[in-house]
């Protein structure tokens, strides 16, 4: 035998399950006698109580026991080996329970990644290899899927539902991306090459997209709907902009290049200034009426 | 510090004596790794691990028919549900109130709630 411990209280369940595989602390609360067998020589028969010496005894019988080299499964908690593991993830099927997070830093592609994420879980992907085929699946609301991808996101099947937020850091064109958006739905695209073919999907109200673009956005041919707001920073002519504004619309363009052939086409109602009667202004308020009369303003 | 073992090899001829008795009254724990194999060379042979007698009646967690028992001196309060095998394992038996729990392995095995209120003493042999 080995490892014998002697309590005044009635260790729990827990406390018995997290201990028995490692030695403890001889001044642990409610421990009153403790029995290593790690005297030296082993020839010694005295059997030491380390907790406080009280209950040291010795060893009995004939022929004297002696001991042997204890191969019980015992460890120091202290050696605790921590493990960081730098093979593929692929196979990870970790099963995450709400308010579980769980960050990945793979360098290996998560296109098989299995992982199963509950309510309001968060997973964190820093990817250095497609995510052409990543296959999560989000469902609930607040789930965030944040993608830092260095190839295309054209591929891209994330199905995202109404308040889902997805974040693309993209260093190549997006044109070709198939992202469905739901209603307050955001998509940030931090795109270098034109955006022109994009064909995002937005549906009405309260969509917003926010291209940060160096490139011409002249062919861009996002259909935005009314309370949309759409932020276009450009660095060339925006000229032949043809982005039709409906009324309440909000338009921001930061040009560093003329814009004085801007057909923008704004469909705010034209709000005519008042009219003043020329009678009016030489006569004293109190004729005021008789004078719009006599111009034939009512 | 190097982990050590206690064979007591050898059935009944060999214990440790405390230099003071260990009184288990209210609730307590004892917890060891026993290695049947060593304990009595792995056979069924009433052994005790540890007693509060000096005779071969008492109160005592012993291994009868290779299974773990908590003897009150005239019946068994708990008996493990199989026998412990071969290699080590971890034992703990706990009293709190009326109850009695076994653990093998860190996993309760066995508890039994009633006339549990005997006492004893520590030896281990």
């Amino acid at each position: 035998m080995e490892e014998v411990r002697v309590w005044n209280v009635a260790r729990s369940a827990g406390q018995i399950s997290a201990n028995y595989g490692y030695t403890i602390s001889p001044a642990t609360s409610g421990l009153v006698a403790y029995f290593n067998f790690a005297e030296s020589p082993d020839g010694n028969t005295t059997v030491t109580d380390i907790v406080a010496g009280t209950y040291t005894g010795t060893l009995q019988g004939s022929p004297t026991a002696t001991r042997v080299t204890a191969t019980a499964p015992v460890s120091d908690p202290s050696s605790t080996m921590a493990v960081a593991a730098t093979i593929p993830a692929a196979t990870l099927a970790a099963s995450l329970a709400s308010t579980d997070n769980l960050a990945v830093a793979a360098t290996v592609p998560v296109a098989t990644s299995a992982i199963a994420l509950g309510s309001t879980d968060k997973l964190t992907m820093a990817a250095t290899v497609p995510v052409a085929t990543m296959a999560a699946s989000l469902v609930s609301p607040d789930y965030v899927i944040a993608v830092a991808a260095t190839v295309p996101v054209a591929t891209c099947a994330a199905a995202l539902t109404s308040t889902d937020a997805l974040t693309v850091a993209a260093t190549i064109p997006v044109a070709t991306s198939a992202i469905a958006l739901g209603s307050t739905d955001f998509l940030a695209v931090a795109g270098t090459a034109p955006v022109a073919a994009m064909a995002a999907n937005m549906t009405a109200g309260t969509n917003n997209v926010a291209f940060d673009a160096v490139v011409p956005v002249s062919t861009c041919a996002a259909t935005l709907a009314s309370t949309d707001a759409f932020g276009v920073v450009a660095t060339v002519p925006g000229s032949t902009m043809t982005a039709a504004l409906a009324a309440d619309m909000v338009m921001v363009v930061a040009a560093i290049s003329p814009a004085p052939t801007m057909v923008a086409a704004l469909t705010i109602p034209f709000v005519a200034p008042p009219v003043v009667s020329p009678w009016a202004k030489l006569m004293k308020p109190r004729y005021a009426r008789w004078a719009r009369r006599r111009d034939g303003i009512t | 510090m190097p982990i050590k073992a206690l064979p007591f090899a050898i059935a009944n001829s060999q214990w440790v004596s405390l230099g003071q008795t260990i009184a288990l009254t209210g609730d307590f724990t004892v917890e060891a790794w026993v290695n049947r194999t060593l304990v009595n060379g792995g056979g069924d042979g009433f052994k005790d691990v540890v007693t509060g007698h000096s005779g071969t009646s008492g109160p005592s967690i012993n291994f009868y028919a290779d299974q773990a028992r908590w003897y009150d001196g005239s019946t068994d309060q708990v008996i493990a549900s199989a026998t412990t095998g071969s290699g080590w394992h971890h034992h703990a038996w706990v009293r709190s109130g009326t109850s009695v729990l076994y653990y093998i392995d860190g996993v309760l095995d066995t508890s039994s709630t009633g006339t549990n209120s005997s006492t004893g003493t520590v030896n281990f042999t």
